[in-house]
């Protein structure tokens, strides 16, 4: 059998193998939080205020940690549920970054660099933050695509508010943004239905994951080291080439800061820049945003962090030199 | 008909479930991941069985075709992928999951002893060291590559594949090697090497390395291996660089 087949399945697999845990346990997530957390308690313990929210969402990783495989589930069902889009904006792109185990994946691979640890946290927290405050006050019904149905229970006309009946349709969103009849988060749903709305919404992520998998094996076996190495001299190249690396070849976050300090050559700027765009914005995740989220937000969630990181990445590259 | 499209999607989960506990349990897992990331794979497998008999038994009846079909794909990839040996030039080939077994980590040639360490380890080693040369000698294992570039100034590579979460992000890592005939070895070539780390006084032409499949081919200039010995050896039973100690006894 050809080589680069075998070497285009192996990735895809390895890929895949590596987002399950964090895929599953964000289905998992995202099913409990339908199933029992109804909205009512979450805006109960929610902040009230902007920026206290804003803080919420971008330290939440630290008692919730996940991947950015995970994670997109969790923040289509936490909208869905009516928390404000600048908690759970924030949430999403901080979270990847800012919990335990990435922030010492980091220090270990920068060899106990702190400045490499908090420059990290500096980037990613400058891009949640931009973008939680942008979406602040936006009905989150506004953000999520409308085709979105796949809410596994609904109301029925019948009982307007008492029951709920699994395998039917409605419009997706939580009381506060669909009828109003409808009661999410009930207390009596069994662990049965748990799972299997659970394998829905591994099913319904893991397409995307298995996609941007596809394209990043591609990119794999015909990308040319040798067109990186061009640009590792030049501080502005250096950082937009390894941020489209970082883009391409989506290393999940817990690995990529072996990876950047891997790129000896290159500035540290350009590594930093690597490790902060990849657990935003890459392949899988921009097939992940397309799917959940309206285009203008997806354009945005690509955009607003790739410049945040390019130019604070550039700043901070001129400032070291 | 929707029943059925349910029932598909915990069948898929399920397999998803079964492929995965089967390369944690039979070894094929080290092809694609490190190993330290065994149990949270066979945790993850365990949960995906569960939820895939449960979702068999009471299908969901919105599934969605797009999602089957993607899924059936990714289960054929799965089909190839885990069968036969991979190659990445070498590196891969006759890969099997034998425990190590503990063995004393320095060895003596000639009277001279070596601390055994894999090619990451004596990098990192060698970073931190403040002097021109790195104290110590050391015994490490690679494949030999060699370059037009790099038979022009005497020295070949020695790279071995480092592994830190998955094989999307295995890189290929080492250290030039002096020797006045690199002819002697073939590229792809096992070696071990006993010998000491001295830094390059100037920077050498980009040697142009390439390896089939991974992420980088990276050259820990301007470190270099100056050899005592050099001695051909068969393929380890895990190529692989998947644990990297900053103190003895090294992983090698």
């Amino acid at each position: 059998m050809d080589q680069n087949l075998r070497v285009f399945c192996s990735t895809i697999i390895a890929i895949f193998l590596e987002a399950s845990p964090f895929l599953f346990l964000g289905s998992l997530l995202s099913a409990l939080v339908e199933l029992y957390l109804p909205e009512d308690k979450i805006q109960r313990v929610l902040p009230k205020g902007r920026l206290l929210g804003l803080a919420y969402g971008l330290f939440a990783g630290m008692l919730i940690p996940t991947c950015e495989c995970g994670v997109v589930s969790i923040v289509r069902r936490f909208l869905k549920r009516g928390v404000p889009p600048h908690v759970a904006i924030t949430y999403m792109l901080s979270a990847p970054v800012i919990n335990p185990l990435v922030l010492a994946a980091t220090y270990v691979a920068f060899q106990g660099n702190i400045w490499m640890v908090l420059g990290r946290v500096s980037l990613v927290a400058a891009c949640a933050v931009s973008l939680g405050w942008a979406t602040s006050g936006i009905n989150p019904a506004l953000l999520l695509r409308q085709k979105e149905e796949d809410s596994f229970f609904v109301h029925t006309p019948s009982a307007c508010g008492d029951s709920i009946e699994p395998g039917a349709s409605d419009t997706g969103f939580g009381p506060g943004l669909a009828s109003g009849c409808y009661s999410p988060g009930r207390q009596d749903v069994g662990l049965t239905q748990v799972f299997v709305r659970t394998a829905s919404e591994f099913l319904d992520m893991g397409k995307y994951v298995i996609l941007g998998g596809i394209v990043v094996a591609s990119l794999k076996i015909s990308l040319s080291q040798d067109v990186l190495l061009l640009f590792q001299e030049n501080v502005f190249l250096s950082v937009g080439a390894l941020m489209l690396l970082a883009i391409l070849v989506s290393v999940c976050s817990e690995a990529d800061a072996f990876v950047a300090a891997a790129f000896s050559t290159f500035p540290a700027a350009a590594r930093l820049s690597f490790v902060a765009i990849g657990p935003m914005v890459d392949l899988k995740l921009i097939f992940m945003y397309a799917a959940v989220f309206k285009k203008r937000v997806v354009l945005a969630l690509v955009l607003v962090p790739s410049a945040v990181v390019y130019l604070l990445s550039i700043l901070l590259g001129m400032i070291l030199r | 008909m929707k029943r059925i499209g349910g029932v598909i999607e915990g069948l898929i989960v399920l397999a998803i479930g079964a492929y995965a506990n089967a390369l944690v349990v039979f070894g094929d897992y080290w092809r694609f991941l490190n190993p330290k990331f065994k149990w949270l794979t066979g945790a993850t497998a365990a949960m995906l069985l569960l939820t895939g008999t449960l979702a068999l038994f009471n299908p969901n009846k919105r599934f969605k075709v797009s999602r089957i079909l993607i899924f059936l794909l990714f289960l054929r990839i799965f089909s190839i992928g885990v069968t036969g040996s991979l190659s990445f030039g070498n590196f891969l080939s006759g890969f099997s999951h034998k425990e190590k077994t503990e063995e004393s980590s320095r060895v003596t040639l000639n009277g001279l002893e070596y601390v055994k360490i894999n090619l990451v380890e004596l990098h990192l080693l060698s970073e931190k060291a403040d002097s021109e040369k790195t104290a110590g000698r050391y015994l490490v294992r690679g494949i030999v590559r060699r370059t037009p570039e790099l038979d022009g100034v005497g020295q070949f590579a020695l790279m071995r594949v480092s592994v830190f979460c998955c094989l999307a992000d295995a890189v290929a890592t080492g250290f030039r090697v002096r020797y006045d005939r690199p002819e002697e070895f073939t590229d792809g070539q096992w070696v071990e090497v006993y010998g000491t780390v001295e830094r390059l006084p100037q920077k050498l032409p980009e040697p142009h390395l390439h390896t089939q499949g991974m992420l980088l081919t990276i050259l820990y200039d301007p470190q270099l291996l100056v050899p005592d010995k050099i001695l051909p050896i068969g393929e380890p039973q895990i190529p692989f660089m998947f644990d990297f100690r900053t103190q003895e006894p090294y992983a090698y």
